[in-house]
Formats: C-alpha cells, sequence, structure tokens
C-alpha cells in the first residue's frame, strides 16, 4: 500500500512538473510568432530601397551634387541597419568622403562620418570627425551628445560627464538617453532605468513611432540587466507592437527563450528565422551557445567555426573584434587573443577590453600579468557580469579566494544575462573555492 | 537585480558629484523634447552666406530685436571679405549701413502696395514666390553703386522656378 502510494506521488509530481514547467515560461510562441515574417523588414526594406533610387537617379543627372550625396549617405546608413549588408555602410563613408574632401568643414557631414565609425567600432577616427565638428562650433549640441557617446565608448567618463553637463537639459530625449549611458557606464543600473524610462515616456509623448520602439527596445534590454525577465519580455513586444521589424527585439525575447526559459528549440527557432532574413554573424554566437548548453560539442563548434570566418573578414574592420577576442582565447589560439585585446585597448581603452586583454594572458598562462591587468584597469571600474566573472576566474587563479568569491557572485546575479552556459562555469569556479 | 562591486574609487569620485536622480515623481515636461530651433531665416541665405559657422548655434537662438547690435560687425567683415571693393550699392547703402540692415535677418513686408523683394521701384515690401531673391542679393553685394559691377558674381542665372508656380492655394509648384 505504501509503495502504490509512493509510486501514484512519484507519477504525480512528474505529470505536475510537465504541466506545470512550461506555464512558468514567459516566452510564447503565440505573443511574437505575428513577428516571425520577414514580410515586416521587406516592407521597411522597400520603403527605404525606393527612397535610395530616387535620390540615386537625383545624383545620376547631377554627379557630385552634395545635397544628393549628404541625402544618400544617410540613407544608405539606415539601409545598413535595417539589411545587415555592410556594403551599405561603405556606401555611404565613401559618398561622405567625397563631400568631405572637396567641402572640408562641414559639421553635418563630419558628424555623419564619426556616427559612421562608431558603427564600425573605429572609435579613434570617430574621435578625430567629431573632435573636429566640436571645434567649428555649428550644432555644438549634437556634436556634444556624440563626442560623449565616444568618449563613453573610449572610458573617458569624466569627460563625457563633463560634455553632458554643459548641456544637460532633462526634458530633451537626446540629452535623457545619454545620461542613461552614463549611469549604465558608472554602474548604477537602476537609476539608468529610471531614466530610460523618462525617455520613453518623452518618446511616447512625442509620437514617433521609431523612436518610441526604440526607446523600449532599449529599456527592455536594461530590465533584462536587472533581471527582471518578464518586464523585459512583456517591454520587448511593446516595441515590436510600434515597430514590427525590430530585429534587436526578436534576438531579445530568443535570449529569453533560452536563458530565461531554458526552451531551446524555441530560440532557435527564433534566431533561425533571424539569421534567414538578416545575414549577420552574430546569430551564429548564439546558436553556438545553444548547442554548447545542449551539450552538442560538433554544433559548437561549425558555429563558432562560422562565425570566425564571417567575423574576421576585412569588410568588417572592429566590428566583431571583441567577440573574436574572448572566442580565441577560448579556442586555444589565445597568442592571436592577446594582439586583438591589445588593438582593441588602443581603440577603445575601456575596462571591457582590458578584461578581454587580462582574459587573453590568462588563457596564455600568464596568470600575474592577467591579475596586474585586471587590478589596473577592471576591478571596481566596471560592473559589467563578463568583467566579474573573468575577474573572479583570474583572482582564484592567483589564490586570492575571497576576492574571487565576491566578483564571483556577484556576476552570478547576473545569470540571466550571462545565460545558462557561463552560469553554470561560475557555479563551477564557485565550488572550487 | 545585479550588486556592483566597487573596489576601486577612480570613477567612483566622478560619479559622486553627478546629476541628481531621475526621479518617479519628477514632473515630465515634453516642452522642447520634440521641438528646438535650430535655425532662423528672414531673407533667404543671409544666415547661410553671412554668419559662420561658428557663430550659426548663437545667431539662430538670438531675438531678431537683437541680432543687429550682436551681428552687425561680423557681417560688415564677411561682406568686405566677399567683396573686398565694395563701396555703395543700388540702394546707395555704404557696408555698414548695408550689413546694419542685413543682420537683423527678417522678412519686411508693407501692408500697402505691391509685395516684392525688389522690382526696380519697390525695395523689401514682401517677397513673392517668383521673386529673383537671390540675385537681388548677389547684385546687392556685388553690382556696385550703379548695380552693373562684376556682372559674373551679381546674378545667379536662374531666372525662374524651373516649374510653374500654382494660381491658387498651395501656390507652390507640384513637386517633381
Amino acid at each position: 500500500m505504501k509503495n502504490i502510494a509512493f509510486i501514484l506521488l512519484s507519477i504525480l509530481t512528474v505529470l505536475a512538473a510537465i504541466l506545470v514547467i512550461p506555464e512558468n515560461r514567459i516566452a510564447h510562441s503565440t505573443d511574437y510568432d505575428p513577428y516571425l515574417n520577414e514580410e515586416h523588414l521587406q516592407k521597411s526594406q522597400k520603403e527605404l530601397g525606393s527612397r535610395i533610387e530616387f535620390w540615386e537617379q537625383k545624383l545620376d543627372a547631377a554627379p557630385g551634387n552634395f545635397v544628393f550625396q549628404k541625402k544618400l549617405a544617410g540613407l544608405y546608413a539606415a539601409g545598413f541597419k535595417l539589411s545587415g549588408d555592410i556594403g551599405q555602410l561603405r556606401r555611404s563613408d565613401s559618398l561622405l568622403q567625397q563631400i568631405n574632401k572637396r567641402l572640408p568643414g562641414q559639421v553635418g557631414v563630419l558628424q555623419s562620418l564619426a556616427a559612421n565609425a562608431v558603427t564600425r567600432h573605429a572609435f579613434r577616427e570617430s574621435e578625430s570627425y567629431i573632435r573636429e565638428a566640436f571645434g567649428i562650433g555649428q550644432n555644438k549640441f549634437a556634436s556634444s551628445l556624440m563626442l560623449a557617446d565616444v568618449m563613453l565608448e573610449r572610458g573617458n567618463l569624466l569627460e563625457a560627464e563633463l560634455l553632458l553637463r554643459d548641456i544637460a537639459s532633462r526634458s530633451h530625449f537626446d540629452y535623457l538617453i545619454r545620461e542613461v549611458k552614463l549611469h549604465d557606464q558608472a554602474d548604477e543600473l537602476d537609476e539608468a532605468v529610471r531614466c530610460m524610462e523618462k525617455a520613453a515616456d518623452l518618446a511616447k509623448a512625442s509620437g514617433d513611432a521609431a523612436v518610441i520602439n526604440w526607446s523600449l527596445s532599449n529599456l527592455a534590454d536594461m530590465y533584462g540587466h536587472q533581471g527582471k525577465v518578464k518586464k523585459s519580455y512583456g517591454t520587448y513586444l511593446e516595441a515590436l507592437h510600434y515597430n514590427p521589424a525590430d530585429l534587436h527585439a526578436l534576438k531579445g525575447i530568443a535570449w529569453i527563450a533560452f536563458s530565461q526559459d531554458k526552451n531551446t528549440g524555441e530560440a532557435r527557432r527564433i534566431l533561425n528565422f533571424l539569421q534567414s532574413i538578416h545575414p549577420v554573424p552574430d546569430y551564429d554566437l548564439l546558436l553556438a551557445e545553444i548547442a554548447a548548453y545542449e551539450q552538442d560539442k560538433s554544433t559548437e563548434e561549425k558555429y563558432k567555426k562560422q562565425f570566425i570566418a564571417e567575423a574576421s573578414k576585412a569588410q568588417y574592420g572592429n566590428m566583431y573584434k571583441s567577440y573574436l577576442c574572448q572566442l580565441k582565447s577560448d579556442e586555444g589560439e589565445a597568442a592571436e587573443a592577446w594582439q586583438i585585446a591589445r588593438q582593441e585597448v588602443k581603440e577603445r581603452p575601456h575596462p571591457m577590453s582590458y578584461q578581454l586583454l587580462a582574459w587573453a594572458a590568462y588563457r596564455k598562462g600568464n596568470k600575474a600579468e592577467a591579475l596586474d591587468i585586471m587590478e589596473k584597469h577592471v576591478i571596481g571600474q566596471t560592473g559589467e557580469p563578463k568583467a566579474l566573472y573573468h575577474a573572479g576566474v583570474i583572482l582564484r587563479e592567483n589564490g586570492r579566494k575571497e576576492d574571487a568569491n565576491m566578483q564571483l557572485n556577484a556576476a552570478l546575479d547576473a545569470s540571466f544575462e550571462l545565460g545558462p552556459v557561463v552560469a553554470k562555469e561560475i557555479e563551477t569556479q564557485l565550488s572550487r573555492l | 537585480m545585479k550588486s556592483i562591486l566597487k573596489t576601486g574609487f577612480l570613477a567612483l569620485t566622478v560619479m559622486a558629484l553627478s546629476f541628481t536622480a531621475c526621479n518617479e515623481d519628477d514632473p515630465i515636461t515634453i516642452d522642447d523634447s520634440r521641438y528646438m530651433q535650430e535655425d532662423q531665416m528672414g531673407r533667404p541665405a543671409i544666415n547661410t552666406v553671412f554668419v559662420s559657422a561658428g557663430d550659426k548655434d548663437g545667431f539662430n537662438v538670438t531675438t531678431p530685436s537683437k541680432q543687429g547690435a550682436a551681428f552687425a560687425g561680423k557681417f560688415n567683415d564677411q561682406l568686405l571679405a566677399l567683396n573686398p571693393a565694395y563701396s555703395t550699392n543700388a540702394l546707395g547703402l555704404d557696408a555698414a549701413t548695408f550689413t546694419s540692415v542685413l543682420a537683423t535677418d527678417v522678412l519686411t513686408v508693407s501692408t500697402q502696395g505691391k509685395t516684392t523683394f525688389f522690382d526696380g521701384a519697390n525695395v523689401l515690401t514682401g517677397r513673392a514666390l517668383a521673386d529673383d531673391v537671390i540675385s537681388v542679393e548677389l547684385l546687392l553685394i556685388f553690382g556696385g553703386p550703379e548695380g552693373t559691377g562684376n556682372p559674373g558674381l551679381a546674378d545667379d542665372n536662374v531666372d525662374a522656378n524651373d516649374k510653374a508656380f500654382l494660381n491658387t492655394f498651395p501656390y507652390l509648384a507640384t513637386p517633381h
């Protein structure tokens, strides 16, 4: 009798688990299936395409007309964001370069060149363009914002803050989102989120669907960083409502399906869709991580190789260098990773570049050097979970168990952001302390 | 929520004197969230030609009644840079008088009589769509006292819109 009761109870428990676990899932395909439709993106691309064609015809009729060139440069830069086709970004740059050569010192052109350079992760180049624009003085508000952006990327928090303080105007959307970045970089995440919520309110008051979408998509990312996954999911869906072609939001939902729900099939389905309509290397990296979680080594390797081959192409410039560096460190190519990291540190002397440098040093076997880099440039200077994790490992390797424990536990708090594979690695590390 | 380890204090000292918080009960003011004054133009091309890039932001937010005092001197320099031989123009204005008129960048309108930028008899009594505004300005800058100097510079050689204006609202030509 007792046995039967036990068996019944076991069956009930298993049944409950089967029935209940999916209920706890946050991402439901019925919510986002309507957006897994290439027509949304095609519609946006078609609209942009017809505008490009219009101005190309004008330029054909009047070669060298810089007004038409400027229009086209802006449209091609937008086109790159939609299509992921790096050729469009290069076309945009080449048009701007032509104008800048013939009519140097136009602030609008310099600002556009700086913006494109940021997209290419060429931060030093961007800095020189935007400093020139800032020095000329016209439209200083925009130049100040952009220079602050570049300073934040290059790890110069002080100059960014001084620039922003000069133009502080909280009721201005463009200013407010810089304040969000400033708080985020200073690891004041809750305050950053509060400002971003305000920015989203401002966007909604403006009624501009593109700006509302952008704000919500970013806000959703930030809720994720806070570990508020349900709120993040709801906000991605809201973002998609304003722009059904928001691939960033769909990628965010794929991450929720994977990292939170452990629903790898669904995450893969979303990512495969994204990959089919938006050929950029990024998705390979996520697919590799899902394969790693499923302990499918050969698939993981396949995606990693695919990513490295594509992202290493010269046409991408610096865009994927930090990912390549991380991958090569972990794939037994630490010497090469070290070289990439040294370049990254020059381009972007930010704690996140230094943590890559330290990680490459550690993987090369130089754990004392790795610790030295971490202590000088990373620990206490960023709260990015990946940096905390790497710092924890390097501290442990150097026998600094207590410090390692603190860093690793702090990293583990962001296990949603880091994903289950890294979270598991952190737990392993902690268990060895 | 992400808890953050802050063992260093370099970055912290910067942020310590940072901004006040984005409090939840802060009222949201949206008055200038969408609109910011970016340009100010009374007479076509005057701001474009006479205001340097470094002065643009300032000029664009200066009340017209204060533009003369703030910018007439710079307009004068720019006029003499464009046309070092300037003495007077067809209106009989010397450089200082002409640029003090230009620096107050408003479009004057006469409520009586003909509306025209310049038709040979009436000066700046408004602006009609077909007025050859740029040529008039070039003539006043480069044409000398008789309006006959620098013939290559005193005319933009565009005498009419490339598409006919409409006789009814909105009066502008249809877009291309």
